[in-house]
């Protein structure tokens, strides 16, 4: 039995409105455990962004409680939060949210900067993921000169290079095209498989969760169903997921 | 129109901190320009009065020429003579108060109370006239009030017979004599000025009023029979011509000065207009679409800017009016002025409100332009601001600017003929010269000027160097403010020290030794023995100021020993070879002249000077000419003449300074004490040249004072271009300092970043003010050299090094709120939403 990594208790998450407020999430329990990649997948306004928020420290809990590695998120000061987002967490978005002014070398490196260390400390594990993801000669581009592609495979490198106890990815594929959207997809599987991150993604397409071990189903704020799949070959998950999200009519 | 003009008044309101943050530019600029008009108003308000008072209702005025002044007798026959309607007479001399925590020179002025009135408007404001021959004194109350001084107290006089008490007895209102004398005024009666200075029975000069103005020729006929000793007769008119010039200069640095915030102001409007076309170009797109015509546009953005130019000019006009208020009780506080009556002038208004409305429509032209130019389909493409990017010909526009400013500098026309409006042309040439190089050379500089934050904060500096060059136009238009405020600044702190050294040295240079021993009136030469006796005493050289009428005009005089001047007149004379000009001087019936002088006069060495003298008039020769001079009133320098040619043909045999030179060994500080002592017995004072030089020092940075906090005002508005620039930058960038805080950047790493571009572009404001600044003071000072104004220059590198440090502290604390308004975003609103 693998170790838990990260663990949801009882989250809860209200927006204040106008009149009141509005319930993100309802009380959800969630366990990930080291190397494994969840997928949480919803219809909109399901409440699975929020969620992969709570879970990435990015935002606080109404009530309940995230414990990464052991460690209470809601009880850090906004420093400490920000420190441990900087050493543990490593993010992949949608919009690729590269830092138009650097190249996608100093994208790559950016959180080493930020944390004042020197890039060769991380040189080996920076070549790596160079050669991993393709993106030799693209090293001195800035982002306006990648392709789309080009700019996510750089959003992951920046996330893995800190070699991170978990990767938050939020709807990675959803401004690419397909072949580019399967590729990424693969990478992050074999950062997976063969690196051992922990990977929650959150994705609102099939296609993108069958490359999970294990897929968490959001509707109104609650964990409906976690739908277990298989890692060998993930073109093979298809059949199972797809039957399961019918029968929940999702 | 309607409908153009509700666009613009919504682009507005849906911006408020930026129109908000313009409109104060503005509001600073007329503030300043404002400030400035109403207090030269309130200056040449307050020497006209000076002037008309100081003629009063007399229609001429007659001077002794003479030291001793008329017997009193003459005031008899004066009274009686045909067309005579009143004869005021008037004895004035300087002389020297002691009172509770004051002392120093004042103004003795012995009237006959009634006549005086008639002629000078004195009013009595409460006590009464000090009684005839009594020892009692009147004073101007204002200047009273600020020296604590009532009616009742005793202040001590030098007489002849050594400090003397008097009782206030009468406080006067401002008169022509207390405004020209910057309030040190004592009045006493007639009476006991005569019998406490020795003079007799004899006035200094006489106020006359006429039957018949007209005939002020005939009178001034039989005046010439009836008057021993030659007198020199003054037309009203005249007295307010050099109060007058000499307010000119003032007034011109209060122009150039003042004009600053609103230069600075003009580049932050610019700036502000551009960034909300850029943010606008999505609705100019729809609105071009929709059938707007460019000449719409135009109208619609320079509305906006006309709207925040009219609200910042009306309150700029209101807070002008205060700053003159500030700005007259400075000059006042400093003696330089004797009034705080500020003029509602207006004309002063009406022109700010203009200058104000005026600026900032001009500055808004280049952006509307920009926003007509914008193709509707272009603009629904590129639906997210776009910041400017600097292409490769503003490197080019630097460049030039540099050029621009190094020929101005090279091919200005130097000296005495570049004027008043020159000067400021070449002021305002060269701002825009560094101006334009700002502009050009941001991206170039903000790598170097990166250099040391990177090394002292890493990855932060580099993060805010990235953002700096990513729009360099608008941090271009953003540090050209603090270029222009820094440029004028070093400027005139350069200028400053260099005319306040040159006066130091031409101080030390006229005044031969390091002790002047100062009598308030003249004394016999036998006393300069006294004082040579006194132990530690080295040598010693006899000074006795003078005027001497030459025809109509009255001249300054200095009568001075030729043999102690050897070494002071070779470096005070202009031409000529000095051992040759001083022998002409000490053979006698010999004047030296100063250049200035000579020029306005139309003399030249070896020219007649027919002065007058108690025996009539008598020929002198210019024997040489001086680049400067001992002080005059004129401004043009005192005549120099030797101390027996004064004795011979003026019958003043006397001084009223000795300058003293500590014999070897002897240092001036220890003589100073045993000096005084000798000194006070005379009723004379011991001043050191270092205490003259202190005071030329002191005198010349109350002026650079005065200057600088108007352009200060330039300084700040700089500092509202860095909020407003900084703001909108944070604004744009919202989703990469997300993405930053979700990688891990602190709140703290993040205003150190939004802190660090904002250090950056002050200094590099900083340092291309300073560099201009420097060429600045030195073409000021080139435009200001004359003859008699021929100062080394000295680079002020530490005014320049302060600045710099000042530009970058008020970059970094204007940035403060825009760096909190960056570490509070928002960090999964910013980066998980489109």
């Amino acid at each position: 039995m693998l170790a838990t990594i990260l663990h949801a208790e009882g989250l809860v998450k209200r927006f204040p409105v106008r009149d009141g407020y509005v319930q993100a999430l309802a009380g959800v329990d969630l366990v990930v455990r080291r190397g494994e990649f969840v997928a949480i997948m919803g219809s909109s306004g399901s409440g699975k962004s929020t969620l992969l928020h709570l879970l990435g420290g990015l935002e606080r809990p109404s009530a309940g409680r995230v414990l990464l590695d052991g460690m209470d998120l809601g009880r850090l000061s906004d420093r400490e939060l920000t420190l441990l987002r900087r050493r543990k967490i490593g993010f992949v978005f949608q919009f690729f949210n590269l830092i138009p002014t650097l190249t996608a070398h100093e994208n790559i490196i950016l959180p080493l900067l930020i944390d004042g260390k020197r890039p060769a400390e991380q040189a080996r594990m920076l070549e790596l993921l160079v050669r991993l993801l393709r993106l030799e000669g693209v090293l001195d581009h800035r982002p306006d000169q990648l392709s789309g592609g080009e700019q996510q495979r750089v959003a992951i490198a920046r996330a893995l290079l800190t070699q991170p106890d978990v990767i938050m990815a939020d709807e990675p594929t959803g401004n690419l095209d397909h072949a580019s959207g399967m590729e990424l997809l693969e990478h992050l599987w074999s950062s997976c498989a063969h690196l051992g991150r922990t990977i929650v993604m959150v994705t609102h397409e099939a296609k993108a969760a069958i490359f999970a071990d294990r897929v968490v189903l959001l509707q109104d704020g609650l964990v409906i169903d976690q739908v277990p799949l298989g890692r060998d070959k993930p073109r093979d998950n298809a059949r199972p997921l797809i039957a399961r999200l019918q029968e929940l009519g999702l | 129109m309607r409908g153009l003009s509700l666009l613009a008044f919504r682009s507005l309101a849906s911006r408020r901190l930026r129109a908000l943050l313009t409109t104060a530019a503005v509001c600073l600029g007329v503030v300043a320009i404002m400030g400035s008009l109403s207090a030269i108003g309130a200056i040449r308000a307050s020497l006209e009065r000076a002037a008309a008072d100081a003629a009063g209702r007399a229609d001429l005025e007659v001077r002794a020429l003479a030291e001793q002044g008329f017997p009193l007798a003459v005031v008899e026959q004066v009274r009686g003579l045909e067309g005579v309607r009143l004869v005021a007479p008037v004895l004035e001399k300087r002389t020297f108060l002691r009172g509770e925590g004051l002392q120093g020179f004042v103004h003795l002025v012995g009237v006959d109370a009634a006549a005086e009135a008639e002629v000078h408007s004195l009013a009595l404001r409460a006590g009464r006239w000090p009684g005839p021959g009594a020892a009692e004194v009147a004073l101007l109350d204002a200047w009273a009030a600020g020296h604590d001084i009532r009616l009742g107290t005793t202040v001590d006089l030098i007489t002849r017979e050594g400090f003397q008490s008097f009782e206030v007895v009468g406080l006067v209102s401002e008169a022509g004599l207390a405004r020209r004398s910057f309030g040190r005024v004592v009045f006493v009666s007639l009476q006991t000025a005569q019998q406490a200075f020795g003079l007799g029975g004899r006035i200094t000069h006489l106020a006359l009023q006429l039957e018949r103005p007209a005939e002020r020729e005939q009178v001034a006929r039989q005046l010439a029979t009836l008057l021993p000793g030659g007198f020199s007769a003054l037309q009203p008119e005249e007295v307010g011509r050099e109060l007058r010039a000499a307010a000119e200069q003032l007034a011109l640095g209060l122009i150039v000065f003042g004009a600053t915030a609103l230069f600075v102001g003009a580049f932050l409007i610019g700036n502000t207009i551009a960034m909300t076309v850029a943010e606008q170009r999505r609705q100019i797109g729809l609105l071009r679409a929709a059938g707007v015509t460019r000449g719409q546009v135009l109208v619609v953005v320079l509305l906006q800017a006309a709207v925040v130019g009219a609200a910042g000019s009306a309150l700029g006009v209101l807070g002008g009016v205060a700053l003159a208020y500030g700005l007259v009780a400075w000059l006042v506080s400093w003696e330089r002025l004797a009034t705080v009556e500020v003029p509602l002038e207006p004309q002063a208004a009406a022109l700010s409100f203009l200058v104000g409305v005026g600026a900032t429509v001009l500055s808004a032209l280049l952006p509307a332009w920009q926003a007509t130019t914008i193709a509707p389909v272009e603009a629904l493409r590129h639906a997210e601001p776009q910041p400017t990017r600097v292409s490769a010909w503003s490197h080019w526009l630097g460049a030039g600017g540099l050029v621009v400013a190094g020929g101005a500098a090279l091919a200005w026309p130097l000296g005495e003929d570049a004027a008043g409006p020159a000067r400021i042309l070449g002021v305002v040439l060269w701002l825009s010269a560094a101006g334009l190089a700002a502009l050009g050379l941001v991206g170039p500089l903000s790598r170097l000027c990166a250099l040391p934050f990177r090394w002292l904060l890493g990855p932060e500096a580099r993060l805010a160097e990235l953002n700096l060059r990513r729009a360099e136009q608008r941090a271009g238009l953003t540090v050209v403010g603090f270029t222009a405020s820094l440029a004028l600044m070093v400027a005139l702190a350069g200028l400053g020290s260099s005319a306040a050294t040159a006066g130091q040295e031409r101080a030390a240079r006229i005044f031969p030794g390091e002790l002047l021993v100062v009598s308030p009136v003249p004394q016999p030469v036998q006393l300069a023995d006294e004082v040579r006796a006194t132990p530690g005493v080295g040598h010693l050289t006899l000074l006795r100021p003078l005027s001497v009428a030459w025809g109509p005009v009255w001249l300054d005089a200095m009568a001075v020993e030729p043999a102690d001047y050897a070494a002071p007149l070779a470096a005070m004379l202009a031409e000529g070879e000095p051992a040759e000009t001083l022998a002409r001087l000490q053979a006698g019936r010999a004047v030296l002249v100063p250049l200035r002088l000579a020029q306005a006069r139309g003399l030249k060495p070896g020219d007649r000077m027919p002065l007058q003298t108690p025996d009539g008039p008598v020929e002198f020769q210019v024997a040489g000419l001086l680049a400067y001079s001992f002080p005059s009133s004129d401004n043009l320098g005192a005549v120099v003449l030797s101390r027996q040619d004064v004795a011979r043909s003026f019958g003043l045999d006397s001084f009223t300074l000795l300058a003293v030179t500590p014999a070897p060994g002897t240092s001036a500080e220890a003589l100073a004490e045993p000096l005084g002592q000798v000194a006070e017995r005379f009723g004379m004072e011991v001043v050191s040249v270092g205490a003259i030089r202190a005071a030329i020092g002191s005198g010349v940075g109350q002026l650079l004072a005065l200057f600088g906090s108007l352009i200060a005002v330039g300084i700040v508005v700089a500092g509202l271009g860095i909020v407003n620039t900084m703001m909108m930058n944070v604004a744009e960038r919202q989703r990469e300092i997300g993405v930053l805080r979700a990688l891990g950047l602190t709140r703290w790493q993040v205003q150190v970043m939004v802190l660090a571009e904002a250090a950056m572009m002050g200094l590099i404001g900083g340092l291309l003010g300073v560099v201009s600044g420097l060429g600045l003071s030195r073409l000021l000072l080139e435009l200001a050299r004359s003859p008699d104004f021929d100062p080394q220059p000295v680079w002020p590198l530490g005014p320049a090094a302060l600045s710099l440090l000042a530009s970058v502290a008020v970059a970094m604390l204007s940035a403060l709120p825009p760096a909190r308004a960056a570490a509070r975003v928002h960090v999964s609103r910013a980066v998980f939403t489109e």
